[in-house]
């Protein structure tokens, strides 16, 4: 196993995922209407708010995670113009979607919670804010919201590009989608991961504890979410079958977290809890159009912490290329 | 459901308790899932390459200076040889600077304390540091016509065969790929014939792929007979003597690339008669010595 890469870039990838992941959401609810379907959307309020903090966190601990970053953080700043390398379009994806997705988070603050407008409408140091208070709100936010999902995707997919990237050493990373089509699987995997992440955050969590069941205000929803959930499951078995039929030290990262070192890890706490459990709930929703407290707490809770598994165990199964 | 008395926005600070809660979680968890299982003996990963391009500034501004070197080098050919031209620093092994490689010290003026721990030739004791970025080697190179066993390296290194033996130094203008010479061939052929490794490792097709398909019949010392330049050859073997211009002309004047099929046999075939007189058996009159004998 590779051991350059522990536990702070996975909570990082993990992080930058959820929380892109979590702003697609929102921003779908924004523009297919949902969020004003009611007076109070949950799943809008914490799809645009947290994914700024959320990022921000993980760009720090991938700073701190480089050694260079510990000793002269201001480093950072050469990465920014070495465009043929993955990680300066990281470093530009994170650079423009962190402020975007701030100022989309207070927008939405905004316009969830009247008085807070309000309140900031009458301090005086912010009177040289007025001429925004003249911005029409919703308009300006689904501006925001589009441009921050362009962001997302990028932010969601890139980390897999760099893993990818890495495959010539670390094989197993650069597995295809399949041993014919030429597309790395890693970048795919993780777009449909954040996407989980996020629903499971935003919807499963937030939303069921906020207002109840969201299956009685989205129908589809269940659907949606076993989709995901399906497609997940369809495209991690892809890869370790991929992984298993290329042979080599990518085999031998496959059969080490199928049945090897990793197995409890793979199978308890990203299996388990991230696919089997929230399907089940969800197959139950979708067949009588409720479900539990806290079965839906427990399907949001067991998406995100497998989701945090699933990056980590990537990370630590790939195994360097055999001479 | 949240208490109704607790306000809308405590779903946000839940939700990112909810983050930091899984980070947490998963940090208390991992090893205990762990511990289930047989702990992995950890293979070798990925070593440090000690980028250390920046300090490598000290060695450069001297290397790239010769007046600066002549301060302490007199003779003419080491000058040559420590001499590093400027634009070399700038190809891509130049930019991973100078220590990366080399060692020694960076960032001092200081001569002696610059070179200490000084290794001239980097790939003979740290040749894991070429391999960190040079993973996929190719085993043969099929417009070069050669078999370049990279996936042997191993081999080669427990022999005493290193990288720059073929590559010399990719560091200082030596372009390793389209550069004029690639590899000597007798770091190969004389290491096999001293430890008197099977015969067909001692012959050409060990390193080179022929464009004949008549390996069945021929050898290639059967025709070449240089090592050094391909079409010097010698007919040891032809069904039929050639003299004169014959014995001149390239083979593939008379025969057909790349198997010698398609052979003529009949002077007409290439020769026009310029005369009316006569038939095409030009051998009534002519002889190979020249069409005038």
């Amino acid at each position: 196993m590779q051991t350059a890469w522990g536990w702070l870039p996975a909570i990082y990838l993990f992080l930058g995922g959820m929380g892109a992941g979590a702003l697609l959401v929102a921003a779908a609810f924004e523009f297919y209407g949902k969020r004003y379907q009611y007076d109070f959307c949950p799943t809008a309020l914490v799809g645009a708010t947290v994914p700024g903090p959320l990022v921000i966190l993980g760009t720090l601990l991938l700073i701190f995670d480089l050694g260079a970053g510990r000793r002269e953080p201001w480093r950072i700043f050469y990465m920014f113009t070495h465009f043929s390398s993955v990680m300066t379009w990281g470093v530009w994806l994170l650079t423009l979607f962190i402020p975007v997705s701030l100022i989309y988070g207070f927008l939405e603050i905004l316009d969830a919670f009247p008085a807070a407008r309000q309140w900031l409408r009458t301090r005086r140091w912010l009177r040289w804010t007025a001429f925004l208070w003249n911005l029409p709100l919703r308009r300006t936010k689904r501006v925001f919201a589009g441009i921050g999902s362009v962001l997302a995707v990028g932010v969601a997919i890139y980390t897999g590009i760099l893993l990818s990237a890495v495959g010539p050493a670390i094989p197993f990373w650069s597995t295809r989608v399949l041993p014919f089509i030429p597309i790395p699987m890693m970048p795919v995997l993780f777009l449909v991961s954040a996407l989980s992440t996020g629903m499971g955050l935003t919807v499963d969590l937030a939303a069921t504890l906020a207002i109840g069941p969201m299956e009685q205000r989205v129908k589809s929803l269940p659907w949606i979410h076993m989709a995901f959930i399906g497609v997940e499951t369809l495209l991690l078995g892809m890869l370790l079958i991929t992984a298993l039929v290329n042979g080599g030290s990518a085999a031998q990262s496959a059969r080490e977290i199928i049945a090897g070192t990793h197995a409890v890890v793979f199978w308890v706490l990203i299996v388990l809890p991230g696919f089997i459990f929230p399907f089940v709930v969800h197959a139950y929703a979708a067949g009588l159009g409720r479900h539990s407290l806290v079965s839906g707490v427990g399907s949001g809770v067991g998406i995100v912490v497998a989701g945090l598994f699933l990056r980590y165990l990537i990370l630590v199964s790939g195994i360097p290329a055999a001479l | 459901m949240l208490p109704s008395h607790w306000p809308k926005w405590t779903v946000i600070l839940i939700g990112l308790a909810l983050a930091v809660f899984t980070i947490l979680l998963a940090l208390v968890l991992e090893p205990a899932a762990q511990a289930l299982m047989p702990r992995p003996t950890p293979t070798a990963t990925l070593p440090a390459l000690h980028y250390a391009a920046p300090q490598s500034r000290e060695c450069i501004l001297c290397h790239t200076n010769q007046e600066m070197l002549r301060q302490t080098v007199t003779d003419a050919a080491e000058l040559e040889r420590l001499w590093i031209d400027p634009a070399d620093v700038l190809s891509t092994h130049g930019r991973l600077g100078c220590v990366t490689c080399h060692r020694g010290t960076g960032g001092t003026t200081d001569l002696a304390v610059a070179h200490q721990g000084l290794v001239k030739d980097p790939t003979l004791h740290f040749e894991q540091d070429c391999l960190l970025c040079h993973r996929n080697l190719p085993d043969e190179i099929p417009g070069d016509r050669l078999r370049t066993p990279h996936s042997s390296v191993v081999h080669g290194l427990a022999q005493g065969v290193t990288c720059s033996d073929c590559h010399g130094g990719v560091g200082h203008g030596f372009d390793p790929v389209s550069g004029q010479v690639i590899c000597s061939m007798n770091v190969c052929v004389d290491c096999h014939k001293t430890r008197n490794l099977p015969a067909e490792l001692q012959d050409c097709n060990a390193c080179h792929i022929g464009p004949h398909d008549v390996a069945a019949v021929l050898s290639c010392s059967d025709c070449h007979t240089s090592t050094q330049r391909w079409n010097e050859i010698h007919l040891a073997v032809h069904p039929v003597e050639l003299t004169g211009w014959h014995a001149q002309i390239d083979c593939f004047d008379c025969h057909d690339w790349p198997n010698f099929g398609g052979l003529r046999y009949v002077c007409s075939d290439c020769h026009k008669r310029p005369h009316a007189f006569g038939d095409d058996n030009c051998e009534r009159c002519h002889t190979p010595e020249g069409w005038n004998k």
